[in-house]
């Protein structure tokens, strides 16, 4: 890719010996919706104060319209950030909050007071302009952070877990509405989080992160589907990962499967085995059908989690593999204890070599 | 865990009880005698005597005059040390160094102090000498015995207490927030101007009102470093009471300091309040 509207170009970040950042590179294209996804301490949020400019890095450059940001300070870069904490101003109102970034660029109070009006009727604040921070419960005060950014137009908004001190409902109707907002501005955003189902749900692309490095890139069917690496799959979903040798016929060995499967491992290697809960099936009988995997186990646990159910099992030789079923009313037949069935289609399998 | 009630009442009313003892009823008895004549007969006379000619109030201008000067010294020195120790010292051990170097000046007798400021600011002092040599005076300056050289020695011992006050609060900012000015594109004077300072004014209210009312109740500097050329309010007190062992009007000069202080320090507040963002320095 090489029109990348934001360019990380081999960017490093260490804190003495301690390495954050580690030969990342990434390009962003114009008006995407870039998710950055890891556990704490990956180097996400590093990652993105880098962008901002708060944080100097070691080696590497970003360039952002082709322009580098070396040398820049934060407030002459075209980013605007939405904190987690939100940092409004608590001695200014809710007006003069939205207004500081216009007013900074030397807008005059008129100009000032159009922009604030538009971006606080975006977001649906409208009416509490002449509030302080502290009059407004969390959710608002996130709209008010979000208008806050946009004000300056920028060409780029970094959030920073924005969503994350809202409770469940809340967080999904802002995930919504952020997207929404996203496609209607047309700016690009770079979104950190640690809730890979807030990923899947907004972004375009989602970057997977792992001790400073970017594990993988790409859509969040890419990256649910056909996971890069044994860390990715874990981290995304519900996976059963089985640990696999490849046979000296190219065919996997699982316990006492033996599966044939497309990978470029090499004979006598070792290989992890991803199988998605959902795509195996569990029943009393065997499946005729040749191009199903089957696997006798006895069902340890069975969790109800709403519309689906959660099947625990354990096979003939000893593997755990959890199974995942949709719960229909009465359609109950698999008991604790039952002798069943584990199948899945061949090609639901996946063969991970890293 | 709950304290219980009794052990709350008793932690409440030993201080309670010690702050009546030893503060409320003294204040009343001189408030009372303030009112009466030395034969005990209520009287207005020892206010009179006060407001009577211009001696006092000139007093209680150069009390106030002074107190106020020193008070905007300590801020205009304290302010950026304690910017300085909150936000430039990264490491926490060279923090509390900085600290106890902050209040090393409390740490000798006030006398002690008042005459170790003599031998540096007097005729053949150090600051003299100095000054000579380098060429910028011919003369010695007459520093000591000067209404400076009761600000120079009021503000010495003040500045500690607008450092305290003032990195307390500096520390509650949230650095978020300086980020979030820069990231809206304000540089960093702007920042300050707009965002740390104001957002600091509660300590900087604090720590003025501390520092003027402990410079407005001075003895001991401003008696030492006047050499008795100057007259400040609480040296007129110290005399009624020790000197001249009139109780009644020297408690009448005490209560007159005192309503003129609460009065000047209710203005204050009522500016500041009037300000933007100083209503929620004042609230908060």
């Amino acid at each position: 890719m090489n029109n990348g509207y934001i360019r990380v170009e081999h960017l490093t970040k260490r804190y003495g010996d301690l390495v954050v950042l580690n030969d990342i590179s990434l390009d962003v294209a114009e008006g995407e919706f870039l998710a950055l996804l890891g556990p704490s301490g990956c180097g996400k949020t590093t990652l993105l104060r880098a962008i901002a400019g708060f944080v100097e890095f070691s080696e590497g450059d970003i360039r952002i319209d082709g322009r580098s940001m070396k040398r820049l300070p934060p407030n002459r870069r075209p980013v605007n950030t939405v904190f987690q904490n939100y940092a409004l101003f608590p001695h200014l109102t809710v007006a003069q909050n939205v207004g500081f970034g216009p007013r900074r660029a030397g807008k005059v109070a008129a100009e000032v007071a159009s922009i604030v009006e538009e971006c606080l009727s975006t977001v649906g604040m409208a009416a509490y302009g002449e509030r302080f921070p502290a009059q407004l419960s969390g959710g608002q005060q996130q709209r008010v952070a979000l208008a806050r950014a946009i004000a300056n137009r920028p060409k780029v908004l970094l959030l920073d877990e924005p969503l994350g001190a809202l409770d469940l409902k809340l967080r999904k109707q802002m995930q919504i509405e952020l997207k929404t907002l996203q496609q209607k501005l047309g700016i690009t955003f770079i979104f950190v989080t640690h809730d890979q189902e807030e990923a899947l749900v907004m972004a375009d692309r989602i970057a997977v992160m792992d001790a400073g490095r970017i594990a993988q890139i790409g859509s969040g069917r890419d990256i649910y589907h056909a996971p890069a690496e044994r860390y990715v799959a874990d981290f995304i979903g519900d996976a059963n990962l089985l640990a696999a040798t490849v046979a000296a016929d190219g065919s996997l060995a699982i316990g006492s499967l033996s599966i044939a499967a497309r990978h470029g491992a090499a004979a006598g290697s070792k290989a992890t085995y991803l199988l998605r809960p959902e795509a195996i099936r569990v029943d009393h009988a065997q499946d005729p059908s040749a191009d199903f995997v089957s696997l006798p186990a006895c069902v340890q646990e069975i969790v109800f989690a709403g519309g689906i159910i959660r099947i625990y099992a354990v096979s003939s030789d000893g593997q755990e593999i959890v199974a995942q079923q949709t719960a229909l009313a009465g359609e109950a037949p698999i008991a604790v204890g039952d002798e069943v069935v584990l199948s899945w289609h061949r090609d639901s399998g996946r063969v991970l070599t890293k | 865990m709950r304290i219980r009630n009794g052990w709350a009442a008793l932690l409440v009313g030993v201080p309670l009880a010690f702050m009546a003892a030893f503060f409320l009823v003294p204040f009343f008895v001189v408030v009372m005698a303030s009112f009466q004549t030395k034969d005990g007969a209520w009287s207005l006379a020892n206010y009179a005597r006060i407001l009577g000619d211009s001696y006092y109030p000139s007093i209680l201008y150069v009390t106030f005059k002074l107190s106020l000067i020193a008070t905007l010294v300590s801020f205009v020195i304290g302010y950026p040390i304690a910017y300085y120790i909150v936000n430039v010292v990264r490491s926490r051990m060279a923090r509390r160094i900085c600290y106890i170097l902050v209040i090393m000046p409390l740490f000798t007798s006030n006398i002690v102090r008042s005459f170790g400021w003599m031998i540096l600011l007097g005729r053949q002092g150090l600051v003299n000498t100095t000054l000579m040599t380098l060429g910028l005076t011919d003369r010695p300056m007459p520093i000591l015995f000067t209404e400076l050289s009761i600000i120079i020695g009021l503000t010495y011992i003040l500045v500690p207490f607008m450092v305290l006050t003032v990195a307390g609060v500096l520390q509650t900012i949230d650095k978020s927030l300086v980020e979030a000015a820069l990231d809206l594109g304000a540089n960093r004077f702007v920042t300050f101007a707009k965002v740390t300072f104001p957002l600091s004014l509660p300590g900087v209210v604090a720590g003025s009102l501390i520092v003027f009312t402990l410079a407005v109740s001075a003895y001991v500097v401003p008696s030492i470093m006047s050499g008795g050329r100057t007259v400040v309010m609480a040296m007129s007190i110290f005399e009624q009471y020790g000197s001249l062992f009139d109780f009644n009007f020297g408690a009448a000069l005490a209560v007159g300091l005192l309503v003129v202080t609460l009065v000047l320090i209710a203005l204050y507040l009522f500016f500041i309040e009037r300000q933007p963002a100083g209503r929620q320095a004042v609230r908060s």
